[in-house]
């Protein structure tokens, strides 16, 4: 025998006093709503009813509402008589039962617990009384644990053994819950003692996942792709930001970390490119405030502009969001998904919300605890054969001997070409030479030099969290301290951070949510870029350069800056022997002697109140904050003794003082009818506003210090200077949305935003964005094949904006006063980077499907996304021709389409109760092209190298990123020609089109084993197809730097052999051992093949190896480029982790609840790459453009060690 | 109790919501800068023209342009002899020409300002306005958009003489019509002759002007140059025409000729900045056209020579030119400078330059037993004018002018004589300008002046090919470090001085180019580019440059 349960209303649970409610509010708007509901009396076991013809069920479902009693009856076996007359006051149930089942063929009996059953006459019911347990996996009690009689709210929840008791009829079936666990079904069947053993809940499945504005929505009628990471993942590999951990788990979410460590910058790229200039970073929302990402360089972000206009590698935002306060996050990706953020949302939207107290735990302590060792993870293939020196040739024009010695002085003694960028000298052997610090030193090759240019750095971070939750608040509070101290010389950092999430219940209708996080930074010499190292003439230190020498000399015993040898004066016992190339000492006199200490205060807060104003209406408002303050302390050492200053001193004191802040609110009341309902529907109307402000003020000492080492602005040589920059911008937006559902099974949302901003001309700056998505889950709605458990089909469409920063669009003057001679002139200025009166925002729709589905028993899911966007009016600084008058102009360039395909595929092969492996794969394709550009533009030139003879643009129906070279010189047919010197060269008439940028497919695989208490993740990310453009690669070519670059130098690497006849030709010999008849013979000589410029015949001359080298790949316009140009493809093995969790018992000894004890392993290694000489994510800043471009930067790490969980 | 604070609560939100919705205002305020003007005025955007880095010698154009590039061609400056020694530094060469097109003066560290005025876009900016005032007011800026196109047309054969053709014409579009050309290049005779034509304008212009009062007075307040002088505009102007003629003239003799002589017979309607005459003592501060580093300038222009070796004595000026003939400007111009020996610094026993077709090794290790340039006059001097024009200079025109063509009005010689006096009167005015002086120099008197003119290779003697050899090889030593720009431009039009070309063993970068190329974002962003592209390499000549 089944029992029916008869669908009822609104679950209000017994017992609770329904108050009484009559709100009136006015203001502008008045809400005047108007709450009655029955009065009741105290006792809820007499009854009062007056009905005339009214339906059994109908009447039962009036007892339940008056009374404590609850009805359960046979599903075949209703009452059929089909109407009531009663009319009876405060009589007992017996009474009102007799009364109603009078001559209906049926009578009921009454159970413990207020239970009423109803049979057919003659049946009789069987009650037993249940003794039970509720056990975890591993055997351990839940405590508060559910247990309800199927078809009724009737249940009673497990006490601090885990154990229940419970009258029920012996053929009911009981519904067991608890949080986190999957709720299990348990059939009677008489018996009257169980223990019941829950299962955790499949991760997979997440049933609420947070959207736009904070607000929480069932994932099944989510009508668009998001991807949901949970604290778990974040986590488990002890990451230092939550953005490194999203590596390959999100698809079509690409995350690249600026090299530099923890210090620096982590980009998050959704969806490719969705706009051309200014940071393409999503917007990041903490419990519901937008938080600031960028640091101090606003709109572009960080190292948008290269080496010169900033050399240390900065940080974002985000990085101060402590992962361990991470409850989860939600990646919205299309527009659909972030129309209700407007102009912010352009990128996609990042929504996190932090963790709050746990809910039966009592008082919870949390520690967790990881610590782990940098290193520097790998070094380009340098060539360890030759030291510094050019061609014959030219070693001999520039002093030293053809082989590329330099004589010192008149008795043979001979020493390195130590001046020479080019590494064509003379074999490494070992002797002893005199050294440019002066002493005498091997002449042997250095192959580790690279790695030695680094340290070996650290990590750990120290989490503490204190929780707990009754009826009338709860919170967590935590603090988290983490150390740090980076590969790259002389970096480090320390980090406190406090967090605080509560709820405090005002009253069972109002609540009020309080956020609040400081977090305290000081980053002490931030990575350095090492653009000067690897692009610079005065860089490249040679393949004989001892570190050693070099960590000793960059400055002197006392303390001062390294003494060029034609300097002597300065310090005559310590000056260098010989003229070197200075930029390495240069590099470590920057980051170990002169400091850099950044200190930051953030603050971030957020007041919600919730109001249930009604049935079905609630308000909310939202309050929240996001302060900075930084300081920073630029101190730079007196370079030489005050004793030689003429007109200047040397050394600086600068202090960098930032304050930014965003003010958030929002509002939003929405009325839900009964969702249960066939037909729901809800509807909000809000309010949201966000205002920014900035200012930065900088002093700093001019001319140099006049006190050594004092560093104080009072120190100034000359009087010291102060500059400061302010902006400020608001935002505001009226909102509205819509959801509907039919059946629970089809949804549908609609929303609008009308947003008005201060960052575009008064004419243009409001804008209406809407949007609508639909979820359809067809497995409810027909009958489907078994193995399918779960299939659902999302379309969306949305509209979202973007808005340029403040005073782009502004053209105005520079006011300042000339001091002249002849007193104060006041002058005005042009600006170079234009404005626009007509400046429009961007606008980006974007159509989305989808479809995801769960088979065999949730064993198998795959869910598909494909989208395509378009973003009119694209927003960029456009690059002039000076000519016109400025460098830029903020433009509406054009129009660009992007298409993409996402695939998550997730299985979990093995289930065993002991073993259990699951895995996850995601594939990402995307192809942004440029529809139209305007009037005019024919082209944009985004980036350029060795004046624009390789450059990346865009243009007119192709994909955008596209990179274009001068290609070698060809005849008709194909051939490569050669000139009169024997060399390739550049057709500077035509750019041929050599790679793109973007990649092709980004995403990840994830893999979880786990065999009793041991877990192992694993994963992995790759990218493929796409190139980076790396001018420092080409410089390294034409230097002689890469394994690569010995082909031809010698016989053993294809080197031909000739000599140099009397007229001065080369000419080839038989083989390397003839003998040559005039002069040396040679074994570096290459013929390129290719046809002679001057004839179109056959190439057949020699030249020099070295001379290939240095001519071919020269470092300007006609230099080949094909070097700077190379395939970025790799798979890596990003995270590694083993756990071992302690059984519940054992832990238990110790007095904890749990514990978790794991060794972790972070970008580990590459199975795969094309890059060889320099690391896939070389690349810093913060835009899609940058991160195409490898400009030197630093040093790639790697981080092996373990962590910690407790929690008691 | 608590349902009324909820209210309260609420209804302050709802507050909030009203105001905001009517914050309209705060949108508008929040839109403009607060920090900047919109609202231009022309004798301001004149001020700020002449405020040009490019001008006023200071370390970033010497260091990337003028010692590391255009010195180095004329071996005004000394180098060391790299492989890469003669090729263009595209970035270096880039600022250049943004510089003229845009400006990059808006910092207000005097010690860190940004190099050029862009006079094109400030120009063109002054245009626009000028267009909008009303009639009655335009008498009141006539002045400044005159004065303003004097620099913008000297600034405008300037750039000529690097790149050949140039936009010019249709240049600065965004300030003057808030659109984006692409601005053709237009022929470089053809901006010569703009340039010419229009300076004479100009001359005319100054020479009938009589500004009202607010024109002479606010004239007189943002004219830091010359100091609302219409009589130093003019003779300026004139001295201006004098050079451009010139530097063109083995083209359009004719026109050179013409125009010259026009000038020469006329002194009345076209004074020049001559130095009135006076040789030995005339007074540079006073007639010269100079433009002053700001009082609170005190940076110099040591790095600028030493990080490049450019501080090394250039080799054919001073063993070449001036030792062989004990030229008086020696100390004023050079250190002896010296070696440390055994921990004690020992003074270079004579002026002496080391070799510059010495290889780059033996350049490195002997530098320091060689003369440098002077630790007063130039690299630690804070108060070293920027020279826009000077007597010497105008004197030198004169005198080649004369010698060529036998005009009225004065002789060859006597120009030449006195060039040279105040070439090396002018030598000393540089010197004295240091508030420090590290050594004790007096001014050359007379007598020296007179014993070094009387040395046969300084004499005015010899042919007509050797006097104008002197003239071109004094006028080169005139120009002093800070205007290699000049002296590389007559080093092409004339071919003197007679320096020996080292050369690179480099096959693409030989010698030094007679041109600068275009700058990168010129041929990707301006489509007129490929009417130009094919002249568009490093050997082409200029057109003036045909001898």
């Amino acid at each position: 025998m089944s029992f029916y349960v008869r669908p009822r209303g609104v679950k209000i649970p017994y017992g609770l006093l329904r108050p009484l409610l009559i709100l009136q509010l006015t203001l502008g708007f008045i809400l005047f709503l108007n709450l009655h509901v029955v009065a009741n009396v105290l006792s809820s076991k007499t009854i009062t009813l007056n009905l005339r013809s009214v339906e059994f069920k109908e009447v039962l479902s009036i007892i339940e509402h008056q009374s404590d009693y609850r009805f359960m009856f046979s599903n075949r076996n209703i009452p059929n008589k089909s109407k009531v007359d009663i009319n009876v006051k405060d009589a007992q149930i017996n009474t009102v039962m007799d009364m109603i089942l009078d001559n209906s063929g049926y009578t009921y009996q009454e159970l413990a617990n207020n239970l009423i059953v109803i049979v057919p006459m003659g049946e009789r019911i069987t009650t037993v009384k249940i003794t039970g347990k509720v056990l975890d996996q591993t055997g351990e009690a839940l405590i508060g644990a559910s247990v309800k009689i199927k078809g009724t709210s009737d249940g009673v929840a497990t006490d601090e053994n885990g154990g229940f008791t419970l009258s029920v009829p012996d053929d009911a079936i009981l519904v067991v819950s608890y949080v986190g666990f999957k709720t299990q079904e348990v059939p009677v069947n008489g018996k009257t003692a169980l223990t019941i053993t829950l299962q955790p809940a499949d991760k997979m499945i997440n049933e609420f996942v947070v959207t736009a504005l904070g607000i929480k929505r069932e994932e099944k009628a989510l009508g668009y792709a998001v991807s949901t990471i949970t604290s778990e993942q974040i986590n488990a590999a002890g990451n230092t930001n939550f953005a490194s951990a999203l590596y390959g788990k999100a698809a079509g979410v690409k995350i690249t970390t600026a090299p530099g460590g923890a210090t620096s910058a982590v980009n998050i790229q959704i969806r490719g490119v969705n706009s051309l200039n200014y940071s393409t970073q999503p917007l990041y929302v903490v419990d519901g405030v937008q938080i600031r990402n960028n640091n101090e360089s606003g709109g572009a972000g960080g190292n948008s502009t290269g080496y010169w206009d900033d050399p240390r590698i900065r940080g974002n935002g985000i990085l101060d969001i402590n992962p361990t306060d991470i409850e989860n996050l939600t990646v919205l990706k299309g527009a659909s998904a972030t129309a209700l953020y407007g102009s912010d949302a352009a990128s996609g939207v990042v929504v996190i919300t932090t963790k709050k107290g746990q809910k039966g735990r009592g008082l919870g302590v949390d520690v967790n605890y990881s610590t782990s060792r940098e290193t520097i993870a790998n070094a380009p293939q340098y060539q360890n054969v030759y030291g510094p020196g050019y061609d014959r040739a030219s070693n001999v024009a520039l002093g030293a001997n053809e082989e590329g010695w330099v004589p010192v002085g008149s008795d043979g003694t001979v020493r390195p070409f130590f001046r020479a960028y080019g590494q064509f000298g003379p074999k490494m052997n070992g002797e002893m030479v005199p050294w440019w610090d002066g002493s005498m030193h091997p002449y042997s090759p250095q192959p580790n030099n690279y790695k030695q240019m680094f340290q070996k750095g650290y990590n750990s971070n120290l989490n503490v969290s204190l929780s707990n939750m009754n009826e009338k608040a709860n919170y967590r509070f935590s603090y988290t301290r983490s150390d740090y101290k980076g590969i790259q010389i002389g970096t480090k950092q320390g980090k406190n951070t406090f967090n605080l999430n509560s709820t405090i219940k005002l009253h069972s209708k109002v609540s009020l949510d309080v956020v609040g996080g400081y977090v305290n930074t000081q980053v002490t010499n931030r990575a350095r870029l090492m653009n000067r190292l690897f692009s610079s003439f005065d860089g490249f230190f040679s393949r004989a350069e001892d570190m050693a020498v070099v960590f000793d000399k960059y400055k002197t015993s006392k303390g001062y800056k390294w003494v060029p040898y034609d300097n002597t004066q300065l310090n005559p016992d310590e000056a260098l022997a010989f003229q070197i190339r200075p930029e390495l000492l240069n590099f470590l006199w920057y980051q170990l002697r002169n400091t850099n200490v950044e200190n930051q205060d953030r603050l971030l807060s957020s007041i919600t109140l919730n109001v249930d104003l009604a049935k079905g209406l609630k308000l909310r408002t939202r309050v929240g904050n996001d302060f900075t303050s930084i300081n920073t302390e630029d101190m730079s050492y007196n370079e030489y003794p005050i004793a030689f200053n003429t007109t200047n001193s040397t050394g600086s004191y600068g202090v960098t003082k930032n304050r930014y802040a965003i003010v958030y609110t929002d509002l939003l009341a929405t009325y839900a009818n009964d969702q249960t309902k066939v037909f729901g529907y809800s509807f909000s109307g809000g309010f949201q506003s966000r205002q920014e402000s900035f200012t930065d003020q900088v002093s700093s000492t001019s001319g140099g210090l006049v006190t050594a080492n004092w560093f104080s602005l009072n120190n100034s040589y000359n009087a010291q200077t102060t500059s400061e920059a302010r902006s400020k911008s608001l935002k505001y937006a009226f909102l509205g949305i819509a959801n509907f559902s039919y059946r629970n099974y089809l949804f549908l949302e609609g929303t609008a935003r009308q947003e008005y901003t201060s960052t575009l001309p008064v004419n243009s700056n409001s804008y209406f964005y809407p949007s609508v998505n639909s979820s359809f889950i067809f497995t409810d709605a027909f009958a489907m094949p078994k193995w399918l458990s779960y299939g659902k089909f999302r379309a969306s469409y949305g509209m979202v904006g973007n808005a340029p920063p403040p005073y782009e669009a502004n053209i105005l003057y520079t006011q300042k006063p000339l001091s002249t001679t002849t007193g104060s002139v006041p002058v005005l200025t042009a600006q170079n980077a234009y404005g626009n009166a007509n400046l429009k925002s961007e606008k980006k729709t974007e159509m989305e499907f989808g479809l995801e589905t769960k088979m065999l028993q949730n064993r198998i899911g795959v869910d598909i996304s494909v989208y395509n966007s378009k973003v009119k009016d694209l927003l960029m600084r456009l690059s002039t021709a000076a000519s016109n008058g400025a460098l830029t102009r903020i433009t509406n360039v054009g129009e660009l389409s992007s298409q993409g395909l996402e695939i998550a595929f997730n299985a979990n092969p093995l289930k065993r109760p002991k073993t259990n492996w699951s895995t996850r794969l995601n594939f990402a394709f995307n192809n942004s092209k440029v529809v139209s550009l305007a009037d005019g533009v024919n082209q944009i030139v985004f980036k350029g190298g060795d004046a624009n003879s390789v450059q990346i643009v865009a243009e007119k129906g192709q994909t955008i990123g596209n990179i274009y070279m001068y290609p070698y010189a060809t005849d008709d047919k194909g051939n490569r020609l050669v000139n009169s010197s024997g060399f390739y060269y550049v057709d500077k008439s035509r750019y041929e089109k050599v790679g793109n940028i973007l990649p092709k497919v980004v995403g990840g695989w994830s893999n979880t084993f786990s065999y009793k208490a041991l877990t192992l993740d694993i994963t992995i990310d790759y990218r493929f197809g796409g190139e980076i453009m790396s001018m420092p690669q080409k410089y390294g070519t034409n230097a002689g730097m890469f394994k690569s670059t010995l082909k031809y130098r010698d016989e053993a690497n294809g080197g031909l052999p000739y000599y140099v006849n009397e007229q001065g030709v080369a000419t080839k010999l038989a083989s390397h051992n003839s003998v040559s008849p005039y002069g040396k013979a040679y074994h570096d000589g290459v013929i390129l093949p290719g046809k002679k410029e001057s004839d179109g015949s056959d190439n057949d001359v020699i030249v020099e190896a070295a001379n290939y080298y240095l001519t071919v790949f020269d470092a300007s316009s006609n230099g080949y480029n094909g070097n700077a140009v190379i395939k970025n493809s790799y798979i890596k093995f990003r995270e590694a982790v083993l756990s071992y969790n302690l059984s519940r018992g054992t832990a238990q000894k110790l007095h904890m609840q749990n514990v978790r004890l794991s060794l972790i392993g972070r970008n580990l290694f590459y199975l795969y790459r094309t890059l060889k000489n320099i690391d896939p994510e070389a690349p810093v800043g913060q835009s899609w453009l940058n991160q195409g471009v490898d400009e030197g930067s630093t040093g790639a790490t790697r981080s092996i060690g373990f962590s910690l969980n407790a929690s008691f | 109790m608590i349902m009324k604070k909820i209210l309260l609560h609420i209804s302050c939100v709802f507050t909030l919501a009203i105001t905001m919705s009517g914050c309209k205002k705060q949108l508008e305020e929040y839109y403009t800068n607060p920090d900047k003007t919109t609202n231009p005025t022309i004798e301001k955007l004149f001020s700020s023209m002449l405020d040009n880095n490019r001008v006023r010698p200071t370390y970033w154009d010497l260091r990337t342009l003028q010692f590391n590039q255009m010195g180095k061609y004329c071996q005004m400056t000394a180098f060391l002899n790299e492989l890469t020694t003669y090729s263009q530094n595209d970035d270096y060469i880039q600022n250049r020409w943004n510089d003229f097109y845009t400006p990059n003066n808006q910092g207000n560290n005097a010690n860190d300002a940004g190099s050029g005025s862009g006079p094109m876009a400030q120009y063109r900016t002054m245009q626009r306005l000028f267009k909008a005032l009303p009639i009655d007011e335009r008498p009141n800026m006539e002045v400044f958009m005159m004065a303003g196109r004097v620099i913008l047309l000297d600034q405008t054969a300037q750039m000529v003489d690097m790149f050949g053709d140039i936009p010019y014409s249709e240049a600065g579009s965004l300030d003057a019509t808030a659109t984006i050309s692409s601005p053709k290049f237009d022929p470089q005779a053809e901006v010569y002759d703009t340039v010419l034509t229009q300076l004479k304008e100009m001359a005319d212009w100054f020479a009938a002007t009589t500004l009202n009062t607010v024109a002479t007075s606010a004239f007189a307040n943002q004219d830091y140059v010359n100091h609302g002088s219409l009589s130093k505009w003019r003779r300026y102007i004139n001295s201006l025409r004098l050079r451009y003629l010139m530097r063109q003239s083995y083209v359009y003799e004719d026109r050179a000729k013409t125009e010259i002589q026009e000038i020469l017979s006329n002194p009345l309607q076209y004074p020049l900045v001559d130095g009135d005459g006076v040789g030995d003592t005339y007074s540079p501060y006073n007639t010269d056209v100079l433009i002053f580093q700001l009082t609170n300038y005190t940076n110099n222009l040591d790095n600028a020579f030493t990080e490049i070796k450019a501080h090394a004595a250039p080799d054919y000026m001073l063993n070449t030119v001036m030792l062989p003939v004990n030229d008086p400007r020696i100390p004023l111009m050079f250190d002896k400078f010296g070696v440390s020996i055994n921990k004690v610094f020992t003074p270079n026993a004579t002026y002496r330059a080391m070799s510059q077709q010495w290889t780059q090794v033996m350049q490195s290790d002997s530098i320091s037993y060689f003369s440098t340039i002077d630790s007063t006059t130039y690299r630690f001097n804070s108060h070293l004018p920027g020279i826009m024009m000077t007597a010497a200079e105008t004197n030198f025109l004169k005198a080649e002018a004369f010698e060529r063509w036998g005009l009225s009005g004065g002789t060859a010689a006597a120009s030449y004589n006195l060039a040279v006096r105040q070439a090396i009167a002018f030598a000393y005015y540089l010197h004295s300008t240091n508030t420090t002086q590290y050594e004790a120099v007096t001014q050359p008197s007379t007598a020296d002046v007179d014993a070094f003119l009387a040395k046969s290779a300084v004499a005015y003697s010899g042919t007509s090919d050797e006097k104008l050899g002197k003239i071109w090889t004094q006028k080169w030593l005139a120009y002093g470090f800070t205007q290699c720009g000049q002296a590389w431009a007559e080093y092409r039009r004339t071919k003197y001085p007679k320096i020996t070309i080292w050369q690179s063993t480099s096959s693409i970068y030989p010698t030094p180019p007679t041109r600068f190329t275009y700058p990168a974002s010129e041929k990707a962003y301006n489509t007129s580019y490929s009417a130009v592209q094919a002249n568009d390499t490093r050997t082409t000549k200029i057109f003036w440059d045909v001898k």
